[in-house]
């Protein structure tokens, strides 16, 4: 079963559930690791279903979705049922607001910045996977400053491999990296986020926080050799709380003190504070991959605007989303990357969801 | 296909009661000695005994007057120093069972005065190290006249003089508090602390942050192996003077379950010391007055470390581990 494709495997599952005379299906999230064309399949597949008389229950949060598959749609907010209505009649606007709970506006994004010089060069970069096979085949791309370069691409077609080579948590077999021209070979994570590297991890529970702790103690850790905060290894009990504090406001995580633990925050205001921790100064180099996943309407626009913000302040990012709508919007350039190799870069302006998708399953 | 994705469900927001992991929460501390002390009064019981008056004379053995209590002192020594060096592990991730090792090294150094690489100290396994230092005390260091495989006697000058004559209560039972003081001290307040914190809860976290995990490890390893000489070598000055083969009654296993029950908290860390000590202080006495075998004792100890086995799977490593099995 391994040699299938995810959407084959999907397809191959709810055969099982139909073989067993399932009349209720249920689906949490189904399409993330989908190209757009693998979607489409699926929703004709559950259209058929459901005019066969099974009833489909589609659990996702993204809102074109809704409106391209069910006929109701039932708003859930804080474990709280808001309310079912018809999606006949009904809108995306009208929608995020029911989620976000309020009149919802979308932020306007800073345009495009002006393109700075390259900040990271990367050249025929080649990195293994914990099974020792080749997740990414010789990547050869630069960023520069004041530029979102987005990554489309299906998940597990070496994105991570390369953050994580970028990052310095993961060796290369093969290529160079060079940080305004400098190599970073050999350079550990600490020494590259002094050099102005900062990361969004996509698994914020597992790596981009660490929940036992508190929020203090998980906006720390990046300024943790500053002064005003650890003198002589000590640190500044104090000094580290109003510090948590005034990041934790400027980045509007609600209801929370510095000495809360990060378990207690929802998704998205984790999400928040992970953002603002990496972003506080502005970083040289953003590695910003899957930022918005499993966020609310409300986090989404934040970091969308945040993102969008270190651009003009001259960030480098590199943005990988599954949300092919979130990479068009914010990247002025995207690369395409297919079962590792890197297929296509060209302008956003020039994609489309289907033109990428088409050239993320390798058919263009 | 059941979340069979990962992803998270937008809205699924979950809000959970604050944890307050800082402070000690007393009833949940003490459960596990209370239910271990009503195990043994249901043994106690059906063995025909007064189990009441049995434990009436446990206390009074060990808390009951200025000695007893010195004597309970002298025996939670080496336990609180040996559960100290556990707890520094566990609280960076890592699972140091070789604290019973360092505790003859450091002890035959002490008897010794031999200086000791303490990485090597950490290091070592168990069995070299106690092997290693029977070979010596049988072969190079055996005490003239004596049949024991004991080392002689050290000068009085290093020995530790008693606070409280006739018992053996020194100033290695201050030191050991003021060791705590320093283990709370250093997690809570120094960046070092604070980085082998965060290995110890989440090592991807700690990574992606650039904490070298490898040198943590390392320092967790080395601070641990330094406890538990310490132990070993305050036994030796404060208490037998001289090196014994095979001296430990297990310092360093009990070590483990004194940093499980005290929960890593300096605070509980103390008290489960103190109650070992009690067992073992008072233990010894109860028989000399009474009717009731040792494996009473045994008995109260093991069904406390039923409950240290417990706390041993809530660890944020060892729960990870079990995931990953």
């Amino acid at each position: 079963m391994a040699h299938l494709s995810v959407g084959a495997r999907q397809r191959l599952e709810i055969m099982r559930l139909l073989y067993r005379k399932a009349d209720v299906l249920i689906f949490d999230e189904p399409t993330s690791v989908l190209t757009p064309q693998e979607a489409d399949d699926l929703f004709r597949v559950l259209r058929r279903l459901a005019g066969q008389g099974r009833t489909i229950i589609f659990i996702t949060h993204k809102l074109r979705e809704v409106f391209a598959l069910a006929e109701h749609v039932t708003v859930m907010r804080r474990g709280r049922i808001i309310t079912t209505v018809p999606t006949k009649g009904s809108d995306p606007q009208a929608l995020a607001s029911l989620i976000v709970g309020e009149q919802f506006e979308r932020p306007q994004l800073q345009e495009a910045a002006e393109r700075g010089d390259a900040v990271i060069d990367v050249e025929g970069l080649s990195v293994c996977d914990d099974l020792g096979s080749l997740s990414l085949r010789e990547a050869t791309f630069t960023v520069h400053a004041g530029e979102i370069v987005g990554v489309a691409g299906i998940e597990g077609s070496g994105q991570r491999e390369l953050v994580e080579a970028l990052l310095g948590l993961r060796h290369p077999v093969a290529g160079n990296i060079r940080l305004h021209g400098r190599p970073v070979a050999g350079t550990s994570v600490w020494n590259r986020r002094k050099r102005g590297i900062a990361f969004i991890s996509e698994d914020r529970d597992g790596e981009g926080a660490c929940l036992p702790a508190t929020l203090a103690e998980n906006v720390f850790p990046l300024a943790r050799y500053d002064p005003e905060l650890a003198r002589g290894g000590r640190l500044r009990i104090s000094a580290i709380a109003a510090f948590a504090r005034s990041v934790l406001a400027r980045f509007n995580v609600r209801g929370a003190a510095p000495n809360s633990p990060a378990r207690s925050l929802s998704g998205g205001n984790l999400q928040r504070l992970v953002v603002g921790r990496e972003i506080r100064k502005t970083p040289r180099l953003l590695l910003a991959s899957h930022p918005t996943r499993g966020v609310d309407v409300r986090g989404i626009a934040f970091i969308h605007e945040q993102l969008t913000q270190a651009r003009a302040a001259g960030a480098a990012t590199l943005l990988i989303s599954e949300e092919l709508s979130e990479l068009i919007e914010l990247s002025d350039r995207l690369l395409v990357i297919f079962e590792g190799r890197i297929v296509a870069d060209l302008p956003a302006a020039q994609a489309t969801p289907e033109r990428l998708g088409l050239l993320m399953t390798g058919a263009a | 296909m059941i979340a069979e994705t990962g992803i998270p469900v937008a809205g699924q927001e979950t809000i959970a009661p604050p944890r307050a992991l800082r402070l000690l929460r007393p009833v949940q501390l003490a459960g596990p000695f209370l239910i271990a002390l009503l195990v043994g009064a249901v043994v106690l019981f059906a063995s025909g005994r007064d189990a009441i008056g049995t434990y009436w004379l446990l206390a009074q053995q060990s808390l009951g007057g200025t000695s007893q209590i010195a004597n309970t002192l002298v025996a939670a020594t080496p336990v609180l120093l040996t559960g100290l060096a556990t707890a520094v592990a566990f609280r960076s991730g890592i699972f140091n069972v070789g604290v019973e090792g360092s505790l003859y090294v450091g002890a035959f150094a002490a008897a010794w005065g031999w200086r000791v690489d303490e990485v090597v100290t950490t290091l070592m396994l168990n069995y070299v190290a106690i092997l290693l230092t029977s070979w010596l005390v049988n072969y190079y260091f055996l005490a003239p006249d004596i049949a024991n495989s004991m080392s002689p006697l050290i000068a009085k000058q290093a020995r530790l003089s008693s606070l409280l004559p006739p018992s053996q209560l020194t100033i290695a039972f201050v030191a050991a508090l003021l060791v705590t003081l320093l283990y709370a001290y250093f997690f809570d307040r120094t960046r070092l602390g604070y980085e082998l914190r965060m290995v110890g809860l989440n090592p991807r976290f700690a990574r992606a942050v650039g904490i070298d995990l490898a040198g943590a490890v390392l320092i967790a390893f080395v601070i641990s192996g330094i406890l538990g000489g310490v132990a070993g070598g305050f036994q030796i000055l404060g208490v037998n003077y001289r090196f014994i083969d095979h001296f430990s009654p297990g310092y360093g296993f009990t070590g483990i379950a004194v940093a499980l029950l005290g929960r890593g908290h300096p605070v509980g860390i103390v008290l489960a010391a103190l109650f070992f000590g009690a067992l073992s202080s008072g233990g010894a006495m109860i028989q000399l007055f009474s009717d009731i075998p040792l494996d009473l004792i045994n008995i109260l100890q093991g069904t406390v470390m039923i409950f240290a086995v417990i706390e041993l799977s809530r660890l944020p490593f060892v729960k990870r581990w079990l995931r990953h099995a």
